[in-house]
């Protein structure tokens, strides 16, 4: 290859990394400053999608690419080069020519010397691409430092308020369910109530009938749980008075007796229907007899053998604690939902979200109604008694006169026994209270008559014309 | 298919020699006007029509015959008037009695020679104008069905008066469409005066000898036909045509804006031509943009129609040429911005 082509080519290649260069920091500039405000509208209104955003970076592996293929359609051909080539060396077009048409005598007529050809090639400036890429950089990368902003809760919708609390009361009724406390038309009631409330609130918004009527069937299903607890609770304290008395039978007579055997056969009366479903059955058979028997009679016929009797006693009593025990437990399991969820007061502001329970702040939907009230750090302003006016002067008509003091009293103005009359009675604030009124400038002097007429009302003193 | 090859240094060196030798004669004859002479030369070896345009006494006629003398082709001064026919250019059938019979015998008219004078070509009615038209493009005359060939080269040399208008007939469009070249002849400095009335006594020209013989003329022609024109050149001369047209893309808006009629292909033809004669001129084996540009102002500013516009804002035919040259870049791509030299 003669070394005119190899410059042509060097040119030429030259130029095609000048317009990849180009196209890049074009399309890097446009990529950088769709990634940063990428970026900065996840950190301001999508802050969830951090740090996910950053992938978005990626495609700026893609730009190398997107730009050497716009290069490749809107390339200099090899006839330009040579043309801009024989332009800047000043061949007059032998350059061109010996290209097309190769001749040896003419090429030496091209210039020889390397330094020549060398000077023509054009430089890659860096700091152009630099200068066009920088900016867009620094705002991507500070975009990145913008301190993400402040995670709000989800705002609750009343639809998702709605399915929420209808939620809440589905699985409150399904572990009253579980743990067997309701009767059946209780748990039927219920189960339509609940429904009857999802279909209102499906599509509307909750109304304050609507949240009162949720709020009853919480209570409702609170107080199942709390009539099984005490139904339990009682009837393990009549066994304990009852094992009690059997333990000390000379003191109390068979009347007692009975009536203690009456009080425990009534409170057992919900565990003897429990036995008659079948829903006890790790009980003895004697036991359990003694349950059914109860639940059809409705009397407890206790075993005459004392013995017996007492063994009967203590598995009663045994039962009695572990569904006691497992009644417990399963209320601590539903602690988050049977005592109005993680939030003391049930206000949550979205999903396990309970941010909002300090005082004050109250909820999304109903706000909280057991914030304490406190009072404290009171206006710097409570004590003003007017709002306070800034009046020019108002009296020194005679610059040798001067300010002696400010009271918060009317002036008192003796009249001297030697006032003068006449023309001086004008100027001299001996004359009198109409000399002195006349000195006072009228916007002054109406604004201390009110300020003085406030403070007479307030101390209720009767207002006797004053100013 | 191999590409023809290149002019040697050494046809290119002797061609050289003899275009100097007519370049020097015509010195001699026109003082002072190198760049015009150069131009007339360009035009002759690129066969092409001269038009001269140029106030009464700058030399154009003396130019022309100037040319004749020293090419040594035969030349005719037709002196172009109104009652000027056609018949009078381009010759006419006679009555002759020949063997006992009579037949009409075609007698040739002046257009029959190497080099014709037409002066003050916009003196002649658009009829007699139009004579030329054939001859010009075609070199060839027909007169009443018969075609006569003219001999080769031919060339039209013609002058005209910018002053002096009234009972003129501009020359039609096409007309000025078959001249290669519109030289505008402008005046001559003092110190050129001053010659001129030192050593011409009664301002008789000296007499000149042929410097270039038939033969060598030839070979000129083939020599001009061979100069290379690189395919970037030709883009050039290409685009900056095109740049006259107001429908096209690149068009300056110079050009939208003021010119209504654009230059023709034969023009384009005229400047790839005329660009080759002057790189031959320039001693130069190819053709560059420079000799574009230097042959571009004569061979497109009469090829143009300006709107009404233009004159109103004070542009001109050559004006306008001159802007659309500096417009229009040699390549049509510039250096990219991030590997500027």
């Amino acid at each position: 290859m003669q070394d005119s082509h190899r410059w042509i080519q060097r040119h030429w290649r030259r130029l095609q990394w000048g317009q990849f260069l180009g196209v890049s920091a074009d399309y890097l500039a446009m990529c950088l400053v769709g990634l940063g405000s990428a970026i900065l509208l996840v950190k301001l209104f999508l802050p969830q999608l951090w740090p996910h955003a950053l992938w978005l970076g990626l495609a700026l592996c893609l730009v190398p690419f997107l730009a050497w293929r716009k290069v490749q359609r809107v390339r200099f051909t090899r006839t330009e080069a040579t043309a801009l080539l024989d332009r800047k060396l000043q061949a007059g077009g032998l350059l061109m020519t010996l290209s097309e048409a190769p001749d040896d005598q003419w090429q030496q007529h091209l210039p020889r010397v390397e330094h020549l050809w060398r000077e023509s090639l054009p430089k890659v400036r860096p700091r152009r691409f630099a200068s066009l890429v920088t900016v867009p950089l620094a705002f991507a990368v500070a975009s990145c430092f913008i301190p993400l902003r402040e995670n709000t809760p989800l705002q609750a919708t009343p639809r998702k308020v709605a399915q929420q609390t209808t939620d809440q009361l589905e699985a409150i009724l399904k572990t009253l369910e579980e743990a067997d406390v309701l009767k059946e038309e209780e748990k039927e009631a219920l189960r339509k109530e609940i429904e009857k409330f999802a279909e209102e609130t499906h599509q509307q918004p909750l109304t304050h009938e609507q949240w009162e009527t949720a709020d009853s069937l919480k209570q409702q299903l609170q107080m199942s749980w709390e009539r099984n607890e005490r139904s339990l609770e009682s009837a393990s304290q009549a066994l304990e008075q009852l094992l009690s008395a059997l333990a000390n039978q000379g003191e109390m007579s068979a009347d007692q007796l009975q009536q203690l055997e009456n009080s425990l056969g009534q409170n057992l009366q919900s565990l003897a229907q429990k036995a008659g479903q079948g829903k006890l059955g790790d009980l003895s058979e004697g036991l359990l007899d003694k349950l059914n028997q109860l639940a059809q009679s409705g009397k407890l016929d206790l075993p005459e053998n004392a013995e017996q009797r007492q063994k009967m006693l203590d598995e009663l009593k045994q039962k009695l604690q572990e569904e006691s025990e497992k009644l417990a437990k399963q209320r601590s399991e539903c602690q988050g939902l049977c005592e109005g969820g993680n939030c003391p007061g049930g206000q949550c502001q979205g999903e396990g979200q309970c941010e909002g329970n300090k005082p004050g702040q109250g909820g999304v939907t109903r706000g909280r109604g057991d914030a304490p009230m406190i009072w404290g750090a009171e206006s710097d302003l409570a004590n003003t008694k007017f709002k306070e006016i800034v009046l020019p002067p108002g009296t020194l008509d005679d610059p040798s006169e001067q300010i002696l003091g400010l009271t918060y009293k009317e002036p008192e103005v003796n009249v001297a026994e030697t006032a003068p009359r006449g023309e001086l009675r004008e100027t001299d604030p001996s004359a009198g209270r109409a000399t002195w009124d006349r000195k006072l400038n009228p916007r002054h002097r109406e604004t201390v008559r009110k300020f003085f007429n406030a403070e007479r009302k307030a101390q209720s003193i009767p207002a006797d014309g004053g100013l | 298919m191999s590409p023809e090859p290149l002019l040697s240094p050494e046809e290119v060196s002797s061609s050289r020699e003899v275009i100097s030798r007519l370049l020097d004669g015509l010195g001699q004859a026109i003082l002072g006007q190198e760049v015009l002479l150069k131009l007339a030369v360009t035009c002759i070896l690129a066969r092409g029509h001269l038009l001269l345009e140029g106030l009464p006494g700058l030399g154009k006629t003396e130019l022309v015959k100037s040319l004749s003398a020293l090419l040594n082709l035969s030349f005719r001064r037709v002196q172009f008037t109104p009652d000027l026919l056609p018949g009078d250019i381009v010759g006419s059938p006679i009555l002759e009695e020949q063997d006992g019979g009579r037949r009409l015998v075609f007698h040739q008219g002046p257009i029959f020679a190497n080099l014709l004078l037409a002066d003050e070509i916009n003196r002649a009615t658009p009829k007699t104008q139009s004579a030329l038209l054939e001859a010009m493009q075609e070199r060839r005359v027909t007169v009443m069905g018969t075609t006569h060939p003219l001999p080769l080269p031919f060339f039209v040399l013609a002058t005209q008066n910018p002053i002096e208008l009234e009972g003129t007939y501009p020359l039609p469009e096409a007309q000025l469409d078959r001249f290669a070249f519109k030289i505008q002849v402008d005046g001559i400095g003092p110190e050129t005066l001053q010659t001129i009335i030192t050593k011409r006594h009664h301002g008789e020209p000296p007499v000149l000898k042929p410097v270039v013989s038939a033969d060598e003329l030839d070979v000129l022609f083939a020599r001009v036909d061979r100069v290379h024109l690189p395919e970037a050149v030709a883009n050039y001369i290409a685009r900056l045509v095109s740049a006259t047209h107001a429908r096209y893309e690149d068009s300056p808006e110079v050009a939208r804006q003021f010119i209504r009629f654009g230059a023709s292909p034969r023009a384009a033809i005229a400047l790839a031509n005329t660009a080759r004669a002057a790189a031959l001129i320039a001693g130069k084996p190819n053709v560059g943009f420079e000799e574009v540009k230097f042959v571009a102002p004569s061979v497109l500013s009469h090829r143009i129609i300006l709107d009404y516009s233009a004159r109103m804002e004070g542009w001109d035919n050559p004006s306008l040429i001159q802007e659309l040259i500096a417009r229009v870049p040699e390549v049509d791509r510039e250096i990219p911005a991030d590997v500027r030299v």
